[in-house]
Parts: structure tokens; sequence; C-alpha cells
């Protein structure tokens, strides 16, 4: 992770106390910090603003960083702490009024975009339904489709408690999604389709 | 059902999104930091109090989520409930109906007594409920030890063993279930010197649980085969050390067969020891070497002494060269 991502000379220079490689950083790690706000906070998270505060963080904080090749773990605690906190306001957002749905995908007609948001539906309530450390590591593991010892790296944690947490992760995950009443094959059945 | 392709029904950021972060980010960066705080904060503040005013009749009603970080913290959950936290955890719920999922270290809840309050501790090896209370859950090493400042806990252990427990009954732990966690548990344990029987336990608990043939089963029955010879169980101990040196697994064999062979030469004598010292003459040391001599010198005197010849050439100690030197000189005596 650290060896092969391409931000990790910035962070070098960040920590060194160079300002303009902090913007440099934040570049790199955008799309990353991003997908893991998306995927961490669910459709209930602004992801954007989840993103923009991290990086925020990350500047204001990223000199307290030891060493380089700590930034990937540093920075995903943060970004943890961050969606943490916009899941707790997320709850507000009920009361303010608009509709909150999924861009519709250009290659699939209103028919499929309503069964890929329903079987979405189905699978961000199952993530949701997991605790945190559960859900952090079948991101990263299984929808990101990073090897155990990143994830390990990333989360500061033994690569042992990585798979130990995935295999209970997957087991809750499936249990959760067939709560929702889906059938082995993984369909969700649609009314009127 | 597969996970991954379960997981990819999720629908992409949305690739415009990061323009937009990006955009704002800049916008951010550019702001003199007064003009980036005093403003949004006077604007959130003014939004606070409108959507307390308009909604704070129904805040308890709300269920929240709270990731809990390492660190000493504290949690104000709601006006009958209070957290204070030393650990890892996530908590979600209502104000008067919580559940708090606790991976490691400490957490200690206040809940104010006839509130009609349900509050849950839950981790792998238990489940502690409470109606009114004042009590701490603690998960390491050990296991989950809850312990109870004021009124009355509900504990259901994984293991199976559940009951209420008051200030007046100390700490109730419940047992890990997991081989490897009862294998850490039995090693802490041994660490603080508790006493055998406890250890024994916790260890018979991991042999049960744990698959044959699998590392953490092979560590168990070592730490067991220790552990019951150091209570004098002689034969059980042997026992431990067949069913390891039996296993596919022995990466510690050398010294599992040592120490039946020596345990065997003190109580149960050479014919027990035998087979055990026999494979230590090329895998095990010059000590090794001058009791397997020993039992063989009745039927076998030319071997043993080779075997003592070979041991006193090598590294014995003053005290094993000693008794390797005598055993020679009791054999060219004969």
């Amino acid at each position: 992770m650290t060896a092969t991502h391409p931000g990790i000379g910035y962070a070098r220079a960040a920590l060194a106390g160079d300002d303009a490689a902090i913007d440099a950083l934040a570049k790199a790690w955008l799309p990353t910090v991003y997908a893991w706000c998306h995927r961490l906070g669910g459709p209930g998270v602004d992801a954007e603003g989840a993103a923009h505060d991290v990086l925020m963080v990350m500047c204001r904080k990223v000199q307290s960083v030891r060493t380089p090749e700590q930034f990937p773990s540093w920075l995903f605690g943060a970004c943890r702490r961050v969606v943490a906190n916009h899941r707790r306001k997320a709850w507000l957002r009920r009361w303010v009024p608009g509709p909150i749905g999924d861009r519709p995908h250009p290659d699939r007609g209103p028919e499929r975009s309503a069964q890929a948001r329903q079987a979405a539906d189905i699978v961000w309530k199952a993530l949701d339904a997991l605790p945190a450390g559960q859900r952090e590591v079948l991101v990263l593991c299984e929808l990101e489709e990073r090897s155990g010892s990143e994830a390990a790296e990333i989360l500061g944690v033994p690569l042992g408690t990585v798979k130990s947490r995935l295999r209970v992760a997957k087991q809750a995950f499936r249990a959760a999604v067939e709560a929702q009443g889906v059938p082995a094959d993984g369909t969700p059945a649609v009314e009127g389709f | 059902m597969d996970v991954r392709s379960e997981l990819q029904k999720l629908p992409p950021p949305d690739p415009a999104g990061e323009a937009r972060v990006w955009a704002k980010y800049r916008e951010s960066r550019a702001q003199p930091a007064r003009v980036r705080w005093v403003v949004p904060a006077l604007g959130l503040g003014l939004l606070a109090a409108a959507a307390a005013i308009a909604v704070l009749p129904r805040l308890g009603d709300a269920p929240r989520t709270v990731a809990i970080d390492d660190g000493a913290a504290a949690e104000q959950w709601s006006d009958v409930v209070h957290l204070e936290t030393e650990g890892r955890g996530e908590a979600r719920g209502t104000d008067r109906d919580l559940e708090i999922a606790w991976e490691s270290g400490t957490i200690t809840a206040h809940v104010t007594p006839n509130t009609g309050t349900h509050l849950a501790v839950v981790t792998d090896e238990a489940r502690v409920e409470v109606v009114g209370t004042v009590f701490s859950v603690t998960r390491d090493k050990l296991g989950v030890r809850t312990s109870v400042a004021k009124g009355r806990v509900k504990v259901e252990c994984t293991s199976g063993e559940s009951g209420y427990v008051t200030p007046e009954d100390g700490e109730r732990t419940c047992l890990p279930v997991r081989p490897a966690l009862l294998l850490a548990r039995a090693d802490a344990l041994t660490d603080l010197g508790a006493d055998s029987a406890t250890v024994l336990d916790t260890l018979d608990r991991g042999v049960a649980a744990a698959t044959p043939g699998s590392l953490v089963h092979g560590e168990l029955l070592v730490r067991r085969m220790h552990a019951r010879g150091d209570a004098g169980r002689i034969d059980e101990a042997l026992a431990d050390a067949g069913a390891y040196l039996g296993s596919s697994e022995t990466p510690r064999a050398v010294e599992v067969r040592r120490y039946a062979a020596w345990t065997a030469m003190a109580s149960r004598g050479c014919a027990v020891a035998l087979p055990h010292l026999e494979p230590l003459e090329k895998a095990g040391n010059d000590a090794d070497r001058v009791l397997l001599a020993e039992c063989v010198a009745a039927p076998d005197p030319t071997r043993a002494r080779a075997l003592l010849e070979r041991a006193l050439a090598g590294s014995l100690d003053e005290t094993w060269a000693e008794r390797a030197r005598t055993d020679l000189r009791a054999l060219e005596g004969r």
C-alpha cells in the first residue's frame, strides 16, 4: 500500500513541512478518501462533505504523522472519525426537505435503475447493520479488493485480526442480506418486474 | 451468496463529486482561517438552534450510531445514560434503548434507575443487559469481566452460563469461546500466577474447542502437557505429549519429546521414556543422549558407550559431563 501509492512521495514532503506538497497529497488521495467516505458512510452521509472535511483535517494535522509509511493508516483513522461524526449528524437531515436518490445509470432504463436501486438499498442496509470494524474490513478487502496485509496496515491491526474480523463480517453480512428476504441467488424480488 | 458480488451492487461514488470536493477544498484553502470558521460557525449555530426548537421533543426517538475510538472518553448518551469508555466499540440505538458492540477495553455505564431504559453491552463472549444501574464491562485476554457498582445486571455468556450480577457478587467473567483467545487467556493466567486448576480449566476448554491438527490445538496441548505435568498428573501429561506428536503440525516436537522423555524417566522409568528418547538421538542434544545411554545400557552396552562418548565430546555442562563419566565408568567396570 504505502510502497505503491503515488502520494507517498508527497507525504514525505508534507511531513517535512512543504506546504505545497500538502495540496499535491490531497489531490493524490482524493479519490481514495472520497470512496472511503461514500462506502463507509452509506447513502445517508454526504460523502462529498465528509471527504472535504477529511482533507481539511489532513491539512491541519498531517505534520503530527510520524513517518510517511504511517500516513495511509493515519488518514484512514481521520476518515473513520469524520464519517462517524457525519453518520451521527445524518439523522438531522431527515428533517430537511428534498429527495436523496441515486443518480440514474446511463446504461440502464428506468426498470433496471429501480431494480439496481433496490439491490443497492439491501446492501447498504446490510452494511449499516454491521459494527464499524466489520464494515471497514469488508469495504477494504471485498469492495476495494485489497490484500489482508494492506488492510491490516491501513486499519493498524494485526493480519490475524483482519482475517478473523473479515470472516465474522461476511457471516454477519450474509445474515443481514438474507434477513431482508433476499433469495439464495442474491437477486431481490422487485414488485412489478 | 458471494459477498463480493453482493457488494458490487452498491453504486460507485459520483465521478463528478471528486471535482466538486476538490473545488471546495481549493476554496477552503484559499480563505483566511478566521473567515473560514466564523461565518460557518454562526450559520451552524443558528441552524442548530432552529433545528433544536423544531425537533427537540423527538430527539430521544431517533436511533443514532456513535463510534467509540481508542482512548479515554465520556459520552452523555442521553439524560438517563452516561458512558465512560477506555477502549473501542460502537453504540447504536435511541435514548432509552441502546446496544453497545464492544471490541476491547473497559466501558462503564451509568443508567438512571426506573426510567424504563434498556441497555446491553455485547461482545463475542457475552451479552450484559441492564435496567437501571452502574456497571463496568472489560474485555481483555482473560475474557469479558462484568462488575456492578449499583443495581443488578443480567449476564449471558456465549459459552452457555447466565445469571444476575449484583455489587456483592464481585466480578463475573465470561470466558472466551474461540480457541486462540482461550490460549491467550491461559497464558495471561499463567503470567498472573493463577492456580493450576483455573489454568487447566481454560486449557481443557481450548483443546475441546480447537480443530484437531491445527496449530492452535497443538499449542493448547503443549501448554496443557506442561500444566498437567507441573500438577503431578504425569499420565495425562504424557497423553497430551502423545496426542501432540501424533498430529500433523508438530513444530515443537523436540521440546515435547524431551519433556515427555524426562518426565517419564523421572517417574515411570525407561520403558515409558524410551519411545520418546530414541528419536532424540539425532534430533536432541547431548544430555538427551546421556539419558538414552542410561536406558539402553543393560540390553546394549556397546551402543550406550558410544552414546556417552559422543555426548562427552559434545557440549555437556559440568553436571551432565560428570554424570556421563560416571555412567561410562560403570559400563567399563562390567
